[in-house]
């Protein structure tokens, strides 16, 4: 861990690579495929000449790697597979029990609104930056958006006033 | 939309990851791929046929409850139709293929009025090609654009129907036009077939079965399934509806649209990526159940046949037509023959990554890549005679149970290929198997490595896990056959145990010995597994039948796979059980103002509780008097800036009662509790102070003999409570703890890690664990208990300190009506007895359950007035 480009990409990842992979798995709905998306725009951000240049800029630079490289696995799954059967098709025992619903829910969600949720609400991401990453309009952003916390609601028993509690400590 | 919708969903999707970080070695990884990269590039051509092959296979001896081992049972040859799996060249003469039609990809295929219809998902286009001349008539865009779902296509009668990002549209074969039928929001349609006059339509990830009127798009009906599931195939024959729904666990759903009667016909996952293809043919319906293809007899209803594919074939078509099934294989590179009254595979074409396949009077049409190619089937040869599955012969293999287990004999199976973990977390996973492996040309493997089925396309990132060749340095001494020697270190071992029927051993490759992108030629790894036994366990232990669990079990042959689990009472069951023999206060009220420690001390404290619904709550203190007291010690809350959390946790309370750590900010605050007075340690460690994200500790863990601190935030550390001294150790935060006997070790998903209590260094590697993950881990005596999930609901696996073995589980069956906080072990009441947070019994009830292991008895131990953290002393 000498040069300052090593230095600088283990502090990115160590500071980043957690949530990277939590908004990778949200989005393609497998850990390891997550892991394995984080690792690769990680990586490709090392070969970049953008490793050395505009600190700040980082950080968006690697999360918008790890959204398209998200999406493009679905993508490339979505053809491979026949109708309607999606990643989560291929195991029963896909999803473990604390994420079930939501993943479930979320697995329901065609891929644009899905895409849409887990960055403006997991991400954080304005309507404008959600719009830019996924390239589409502010307008779609809005539309999908909507769209998608309605079926999400529908899933999900959203009444309930305490969910989302989680064991002390972790977020 | 309500801000308070939106604010749910944001907690939903960080609850639904909370749990989950980045595995502690992802950046050692990370780092190894660059510098094989940087390398790899220069040595560029040299590795470019790199060949790599890894059979790990599986056993596990009988071992009786007294721990006598007994002999490997037999191994049956497996109940399956004999299948020419490894021979497919020699089932083709000459080459069958006809026509290659370049720019037509497509995810289905449908014949109609002497055209092939391709729908292509990718581009949201329909294909039109003739039968005649094989050439492409016309392409048509599809109204709605598609979706990830893609594009199914059905033929009735007078037109086509596309089922295209989810929404029915009807297609006009002559013009092509598309209308979109029903409503155009729906978008959650995913599977379609035509037959009794109706389109069928599987609606909403296997939610229910659609009949809508193929004139008019109308729903006619919709019949509920009993459990949902995803990507369930259905097709309509024999005076039925057939929806496979093995995904779902539920087999083959048979639906008779006259009578309206369900009936099932039960079927077993058999490996691999499971698609829920199904297809009819003239006297069966074929469904596939992930590696296997099986045929039900339509009147019966049971299944007749097993024709078994090479592992993670991936099916992603079949089609039948009078008596023969075709069977797409897509990653076997395969297009499969079936005489359905025989279930012998009578043919193999070779076709590269096929998809779908539609079968006319004379001709197969295939789409593969961006082609559609068409194939005669008369020019496959007949069956060469039958060759045996391949198998794995292997002499002596055993591997420790754990204790209470039995083992018996279930045949061989062939379960799992490719390097890559196949998304299986959960379950329980036995701990101490050993694998033999063995490198490609070892004679028992039985297979050349250009078979199909160890080949797999090299340019697809996705699919193979390569080995390095570090991994695949195994000498031949290796190569055990007896399997007590070790295994390399590199291949993590799983064993999962799924659905009470079936023993699913997963070999895991690790990651750091797994590179994708720099062997970009390199064919797959193939870990083959196979299983002498299934695991099961003595009956479950359930609060009227705990006798049973101190009788002696019975014979293994005797016993059905129950597991060692314990099904939990319900939500509304738990109001009737009978409340602890304890001298624990029944109920405590943690809303009202209490005195201090210093205004009324205590000797020693039961537990201490901190309420999460309440901002920056102060934390109660429950005397051994049974009497709250207020810690009367401000503390900041844990977590970072977005997710604020107690700063109690379970590890909080010193075994002894007598004092308490709370995690700070930049640091930790213990209180003596006899006296009420604090004492603050910073621990400025290495924390990243990277874009914004300070340290702060969030877990404690006491070791017994008072003197130390396991402390964990960004980074974990040891701190010496007298010196003030810390060291940072790699043992991770969320799973580590101390135990009684002053160990410290982590339960997570690579197994029981210990490590040095004094140094902080890693002592063993870990093994094979039960999925855990969603609370923290609580130990007493030589057990450790942690909330996982275990067949699509939350468990809690206790887990021996020595052997690893999973002793006991609690299942929460479905965790219906359940808050998404609950379940989680929180400590214990003495030796046996684990302590659980049942969350909310009612909105200001928190309802503490305590779960006797000897006795298998749950019982009421408390009610809290609300949420809360909560720590125990050793009562």
């Amino acid at each position: 861990m000498d040069d300052p480009k090593t230095e600088r990409v283990a502090a990115l990842f160590h500071a980043l690579s957690t949530d990277l992979t939590r908004l990778a798995f949200l989005i393609v709905g497998d850990w390891g495929l997550a892991e394995e998306i984080t690792q690769e725009a990680f990586l490709r951000f090392w070969r970049s000449p953008q490793a050395l240049r505009d600190e700040h800029a980082a950080p968006a630079y690697i999360r918008r790697s790890v959204v398209n490289l998200s999406r493009s696995r679905i993508r490339r799954r979505a053809l491979e597979r026949r109708v309607g059967r999606t990643v989560e098709a291929v195991s029963p025992f896909h999803a473990e029990a604390r994420d079930v619903d939501v993943a479930n829910a979320l697995a329901r969600l065609a891929e644009g609104k899905r895409a849409c949720v887990v960055l403006r609400y997991y991400a954080d991401m304005t309507e404008a930056e959600t719009a830019e990453v996924l390239g589409v309009s502010i307008g779609t952003v809005k539309s999908q958006t909507s769209k998608a916390l309605r079926q999400l609601a529908e899933h999900l028993s959203m009444s309930d006033p305490v969910a989302g509690s989680t064991e002390d400590g972790r977020p | 939309m309500s801000i308070d919708l939106e604010s749910q969903v944001r907690d939903a999707l960080r609850d639904a990851v909370a749990s989950r970080n980045t595995s502690t070695d992802a950046w050692s990884r990370l780092a190894e791929r660059r510098a094989r990269s940087v390398r790899s590039r220069r040595a560029a051509l040299l590795s470019s046929t790199a060949l790599a092959t890894v059979v790990a296979v599986v056993a596990i001896s009988v071992v009786s409850r007294d721990g006598q081992r007994r002999d490997p049972q037999p191994i049956a040859n497996p109940p399956t139709t004999s299948a020419a799996l490894s021979s497919g060249a020699s089932l083709t003469s000459g080459d069958p293929i006809t026509a290659t039609i370049a720019n037509v990809s497509a995810t289905a295929l449908v014949y109609f009025n002497g055209d092939i219809w391709a729908a292509d998902s990718n581009a949201g286009e329909l294909i039109r090609v003739n039968t005649a001349d094989n050439r492409v008539v016309s392409r048509h865009a599809v109204g709605n654009s598609p979706g990830p779902s893609g594009i199914g296509l059905v033929a009735s009668g007078s037109a086509l129907w596309a089922l295209s990002g989810g929404v029915l549209q009807r297609v006009d074969p002559t013009s092509g036009q598309t209308t979109a039928l029903g409503d155009g929001d729906s978008g959650n349609a995913s599977e379609l077939a035509f037959g009794q006059d109706s389109l069928w339509v599987v609606c909403c990830t296997g939610e229910s079965l659609q009949q809508i009127d193929a004139a008019t798009g109308r729903v006619m009906s919709t019949t509920k399934f009993p459990t949902q599931f995803p990507g369930p195939g259905v097709a309509v024959g024999h005076g039925a509806v057939w929806v496979n729904a093995t995904g779902g666990g539920d087999g083959v759903q048979r639906y008779d649209p006259t009578t309206k009667e369900h009936t099932t016909t039960s079927l077993v996952y058999s490996g691999g990526n499971l698609q829920g293809n199904i297809a009819v043919t003239d006297d069966a319906v074929w469904a596939e159940t992930g590696d296997a293809v099986v045929r039900i007899d339509p009147i019966s209803r049971e299944v007749t046949a097993t024709v078994p594919l090479p592992p993670n074939s991936t099916v992603l078509d079949m089609t039948g037509v009078g008596g023969t099934l075709w069977v797409v294989g897509n990653m076997a590179n395969k297009v499969w023959r079936i005489d359905a009254r025989t279930g012998q595979i009578t043919g193999v074409v070779d076709i590269r990554a096929p998809q779908a396949v539609v079968a006319t009077a004379d001709a197969v049409w295939v789409s593969a890549g961006s082609s559609l190619v068409r194939f005669d089937p008369s020019r496959l040869a007949s069956p060469a005679p039958a060759v045996d599955s391949p198998v794995f012969e292997v002499d002596g293999m055993s591997a420790t149970v754990p204790p209470g287990w039995f083992a018996r004999s279930l045949g061989t199976r062939i379960l799992s290929s490719r390097g890559r973990s196949l998304g299986s977390r959960t379950g329980i996973q036995l701990s101490t198997f050993t694998f033999l492996v063995r490198g490609a040309e070892d004679p028992i493997v039985g297979m050349k490595s250009d078979d199909a089925l160890l080949t797999i396309k090299p340019d697809d990132n996705e699919l193979p896990a390569a080995v390095s060749s570090a991994s695949l340095a195994l000498s031949a001494d290796d190569l055990v056959t007896d399997g007590s020697a070790p295994v390399s270190r590199s291949i993590a071992r799983r064993a999962l145990v799924y659905a009470g029927l079936r023993f699913i051993v997963e070999a895991h490759f690790g990651k750091a010995d797994v590179n994708i992108a720099d062997f970009s030629r390199v064919n797959a790894v193939l870990a083959a597994v196979r299983i002498e036994g299934i695991a099961s366990a003595p009956a479950p232990f359930t609060p009227s039948s705990a006798q049973a669990s101190v009788s002696p079990p019975p014979a293994p042959e005797s016993v059905n796979f129950d597991g060692p689990v314990q099904i939990a009472p319900t939500l509304a069951e738990e109001a009737s059980l009978p409340p602890a023999n304890t001298t624990f206060p029944t109920s405590l009220d943690l809303t009202k103002t209490r005195p201090t420690l210093v205004e009324d001390p205590i000797e020693r404290a039961l537990a201490i509780f901190q309420p999460r619904d309440t901002a920056n709550a102060g934390v109660l203190v429950l005397g051994d008097d049974g009497r709250l007291r207020s810690l009367g010690v401000p503390l900041e809350p844990g977590g970072d800036g977005a997710n604020k959390a107690p700063a109690l946790t379970t590890g909080s309370l010193r075994v002894d009662g007598q004092a308490a750590a709370f995690g700070q900010p930049d640091g930790v605050i213990v209180v003596d509790l006899l006296t009420g007075t604090p004492k603050r340690y910073e621990v400025l460690g290495t924390g990243d102070k990277y874009q914004g994200h300070s340290e702060y500790i969030e877990h404690v863990s006491w070791h017994p003999d008072g003197k130390t601190l396991f402390l964990s935030g960004r980074d974990s550390y040891l701190l010496d409570l007298a010196t003030g001294q810390t060291k940072t150790t790699t043992a991770e935060g969320w799973e580590s703890l101390f135990t009684d006997s002053g160990e410290l070790l982590a339960l997570g998903s690579r197994g029981i890690i210990r490590y040095d209590s004094a140094t902080g260094a890693q002592l063993t590697a870990g093994g094979v664990v039960p999925a855990t993950g969603y609370s923290r881990p609580v130990s007493r005596g030589a057990r450790v208990a942690r909330l996982g999930g275990h067949e699509g609901s939350l468990a809690i696996p206790v887990v021996a300190l020595g052997t690893g073995a999973v002793e006991r589980m609690l299942l929460f069956k479905g965790a219906h009506g359940r808050d998404t906080g609950c379940c989680r072990p929180v400590g214990w009441l003495d030796d046996d007895t684990l302590i659980i947070d049942s969350l909310y019994a009612a909105p200001t009830i928190n309802r503490l359950l305590a779960w006797n292991l000897r006795e298998g008895v749950i019982s009421r131990l408390t009610e809290l007035s609300g949420s809360a953290a909560m720590s125990f002393a050793r009562l």
